[in-house]
């Protein structure tokens, strides 16, 4: 797992429960304020209610004053003359009436009932003048006749499915005061309906906003319910008003969708803020440790970038310190690896990787390569004559010459200066980038040969021996790394077949010379 | 209704002033119902004054006199309400004032004016209209209840609803004074049909007067007589014309009475005589442009009066004498006209 997903994979949940509890506890305060809100509007609506009921039973307390006040109605109740009654004195009681018609199409009736319950008068201001008193008005005047009611209201439905607000009033027969308890039982009673046609509206547009009933009733009512209103609308009327729950549910799961797409939202947001930030603040710096470690692991640079003083620029100044040590390490093993120890210069493992890259370079670049084969000739008499010690020393110091050779030669010819190998016993090598008949080569085999001219001198002691060279190259000789060393090493044993000291160019060797093997089986 | 309640209260307050020293005697009458030269000679004559109190409803006039303290002598009271009031005591048995046989009036008006009432002057029921505006002159109960599209808004409809129901009954062909409820129905249609193009549920004549609506009546259900009060408060024209219906005319006689609370009843009685006399009957009828309930007055009249089909009903016209409605189909008709008040007021 990389160190992103690690960050990832911790920062992921914490963010997300945070917001979830953040998103939940939204949720519930969002809810609880609206619950508090809708409870407000519901008193306020409730309120309105009562305010427009009040406004109809102060309109039927006017005209149960106005009409019990009139001298029309006094004339009416103080007269037994029926017809007289009718003909003469009913019209004033209308009039009465009509002083207070609110003419605002608000219906108000107004009807006198007996003390037997029989329906003396009734006159209202509709727009049909042959309806009369409803059934349920009517029982509800014997009602309360029946109970001796002073005074009585109450909502009630007629059977024709209209509202109604009555108010009623026993009047005394001789006076239309209020009679007295021992005489109401021969008392007129006087009932206003009033069609309360806005509370009915308001009422309704409740019910419909809320799709439930408005509840009434005669006796208190009590809050149904956190979200419940009641009021009294009038002394001995409650009116009670309670949303279904599922009223606040849509609401509620509109929220609760709004919230979690919130926290989700949010966590989303802050996830990604938080990985760039750690990404680029710590993971960055790590997966840049990482890259460069790589980089020198497969060898596409050198060196470590600290950056900055942190943690992470201390490990990478550590990885750094660590890799140099390792490089230093490696180079010296290297070095160890590919040197002769007798002469310090290259061995065949040196020469055969150089061979190797030259080859290499060959094939894309078309610079021939050439390999100077070298024997020393008598170099086994010097070691059973002058000792191994003497022998070592000579070897030193032919490599040195060599060398030296190789790279005054280069010089003077303004030539790469190529390699010089000991390959082993009294065996050298030389590799250039350059084709055998080039006159470095030609003045590289010349200095080579100087140097035995005549044997060799090693610390004041002159030695016997002189060198034979053998000269071929690639691709004008062979194509293979290991066809250029069996030419270079045939064409060289050809050179100490000729009289040793002198030189062989394999190109030079007459074609049934070649065999295509080494002479030796190296 | 209301309003003329309020003019009655005013009037009432007027004639209880303190400036009222001489005796005098309260009349309470129709506007413009007396002529003003026998109003004069009367007061010169007797020495008294002479108060006239106006009502324009008959209903309200009889809720005045069933009020004991409304200060009262004398009322024009017609007769289709008079037995109710006499029979009840509020007024003066008239048969203990006989009058000389030359101020008596026909017996069918006697009758129909009965014991409390002595014959004052007689109308019919009828339509009228203005000449400039209305170009075909109304003929029948149709042409006012089923009036010209022309005429929408521009109807003026009493506030009697017994006149009303009358016209639209006589327009069905029903009784005028039936009691029957399916015939009222039929009739509340007609004249809910009508109400879009009614300006107003009240007497022309009172109508005619409110800025409101001045210039603005055309044609109306009204009663022989009311063309000349409309006439002198038209600005000087005199474009109203009154027609009887040729299906069915309404005749009614408007009678005076003394009340048994007045406190001169023998001053009223010799108010009464006087107005009865064939020369004041006539000169007062002149007045009034309606026909008198005399005979003897009636030979005074001008001939042009007497030929006048405004005055006269043309003879063929089937003819009602107006008579007091069944007391249980009362509070209907009251109601009929309150919901065509209501429906038109909800326009």
């Amino acid at each position: 797992m990389t160190l992103n997903k690690r960050a990832f994979s911790l920062i992921f949940p914490i963010v997300l429960l945070g917001y979830v509890l953040a998103g939940g506890l939204a949720y519930y305060g969002y809810r609880a304020a609206v619950i508090g809100l809708q409870k407000a509007r519901l008193d306020q609506e409730v309120f309105q209610l009562k305010s427009s009921y009040a406004d109809y039973l102060s309109l039927g307390s006017r005209l149960l004053y106005v009409v019990r006040n009139s001298n029309a109605f006094l004339l009416f109740l103080n007269e037994t003359d029926e017809t007289y009654r009718t003909r003469a004195l009913a019209v004033g009681i209308q009039d009465s009436l009509q002083s207070l018609d609110p003419r605002d199409d608000t219906f108000v009736s107004c009807s006198i009932f007996q003390p037997d319950g029989r329906l003396v008068f009734h006159s209202d201001n509709g727009q049909d003048p042959f309806s009369t008193a409803g059934e349920r008005q009517r029982a509800f005047a014997r009602a309360v006749i029946a109970d001796e009611a002073p005074t009585r209201s109450a909502l009630i439905v007629e059977n024709d499915g209209l509202s109604y607000l009555l108010m009623s009033s026993l009047v005394q027969a001789r006076t239309a005061r209020q009679p007295v308890l021992s005489q109401r039982e021969q008392a007129v009673l006087l009932q206003i309906a009033i069609r309360p046609v806005h509370f009915q509206a308001l009422r309704t547009g409740l019910e419909a906003e809320y799709r439930t009933r408005i509840e009434t009733s005669a006796t208190p009512l009590a809050p149904n319910g956190e979200l419940s209103a009641v009021v009294r609308l009038a002394p001995d009327l409650y009116a009670r008003l309670t949303p279904p729950g599922s009223y606040l549910n849509g609401r509620f799961r509109k929220i609760a969708i709004i919230s979690a797409a919130m926290s989700l939202s949010l966590s989303v947001a802050s996830i990604g803020v938080l990985m760039v930030l750690v990404r680029r603040f710590v993971t960055g710096p790590v997966e840049e440790l990482d890259r460069q470690v790589s980089g020198i692991m497969t060898q596409q640079r050198e060196t470590i970038d600290v950056p900055g003083t942190g943690e992470v620029g201390r490990l990478a100044a550590n990885v750094r310190r660590l890799h140099w040590e390792l490089d230093q390490a490696l180079k010296r093993t290297q070095r160890l690896y590919e040197t002769d120890p007798v002469t310090g210069i290259g061995n065949r493992i040196y020469f055969n990787e150089m061979m190797e890259r030259f080859f290499h370079e060959e094939k894309t670049t078309g610079q021939p390569v050439t390999m100077l084969f070298i024997d020393l000739d008598n170099f086994k008499m010097v070691n059973d004559e002058y000792g191994h010690r003497a022998g070592d020393a000579l070897l030193e110091a032919v490599a040195h010459a060599l060398v030296l050779a190789l790279n005054e030669t280069a010089r003077a010819c303004d030539a790469a200066p190529g390699i010089a190998a000991r390959f082993a016993g009294d065996e050298f090598a030389v590799l250039v980038q350059a084709g055998p008949r080039t006159a470095y080569v030609q003045d590289l085999v010349r200095s080579i040969l100087a140097l035995f001219q005549g044997g060799f001198s090693v610390d004041g002691s002159r030695y016997p021996v002189t060198a034979s060279i053998g000269v071929a190259s690639a691709p004008e000789d062979a194509t293979t790394t290991m066809l250029l060393l069996s030419c270079a090493d045939h064409a060289m044993y050809h050179a100490k077949g000729s009289g040793r000291n002198t030189v062989a160019f394999h190109g030079d060797l007459p074609a049934f010379a070649w065999t295509g093997k080494s002479p030796r089986n190296r | 209704m209301w309003r003329s309640i309020c003019l009655l209260v005013g009037l009432l307050a007027f004639s209880y002033a303190p400036g009222a020293r001489a005796v005098s005697l309260n009349l309470l009458i129709w506007e413009w119902d007396l002529d003003p030269g026998v109003a004069k000679a009367w007061a010169d004559t007797s020495g008294t004054e002479l108060n006239q109190i106006i009502f324009d409803n008959g209903e309200r006039r009889d809720l005045l006199i069933a009020t004991a303290d409304a200060p009262i002598d004398m009322a024009v009271i017609d007769s289709g309400h008079i037995d109710a009031l006499g029979q009840r005591g509020l007024l003066v048995d008239q048969g203990n004032y006989p009058l000389p046989p030359e101020a008596q009036s026909e017996a069918r008006w006697r009758s129909m004016c009965g014991r409390y009432g002595v014959p004052y002057i007689w109308g019919g029921t009828g339509i009228v209209y203005r000449t400039d505006r209305v170009t075909t002159p109304p003929a029948s109960w149709a042409d006012l209840l089923r009036p010209a599209p022309a005429l929408a808004g521009h109807i003026a409809m009493t506030d009697d609803e017994e006149e009303i129901l009358a016209a639209a009954l006589g327009f069905l062909g029903r009784p005028m004074y039936t009691g029957d409820t399916e015939d009222l129905k039929q009739a509340f249609a007609v004249l809910k049909a009508q109400v879009p193009a009614v300006l107003t549920y009240s007497l022309s004549v009172t109508a005619q007067q409110e800025k409101s609506f001045h210039d603005r009546i055309f044609m109306g259900l009204a009663n022989s007589g009311d063309q000349r009060t409309l006439n002198m408060t038209s600005d000087g024209a005199r474009p109203w014309r009154f027609v009887t219906p040729r299906d069915g005319a309404m005749l009614w006689v408007d009678c005076l009475a003394v009340l048994s609370r007045s406190r001169q009843p023998e001053l009223a009685e010799r108010f009464v005589a006087f107005l009865a006399r064939p020369d004041n009957a006539a000169r007062n009828a002149i007045f009034l442009q309606q026909p008198t309930t005399n005979l003897h007055a009636a030979a005074l009249l001008p001939q042009a009066m007497r030929d006048d089909p405004q005055i006269y009903p043309p003879a063929g016209i089937p003819v009602t004498y107006r008579k007091p409605v069944p007391t249980d189909s009362l509070p209907l008709r009251r109601r009929i006209l309150s919901a065509l008040a209501v429906i038109h007021d909800a326009q």
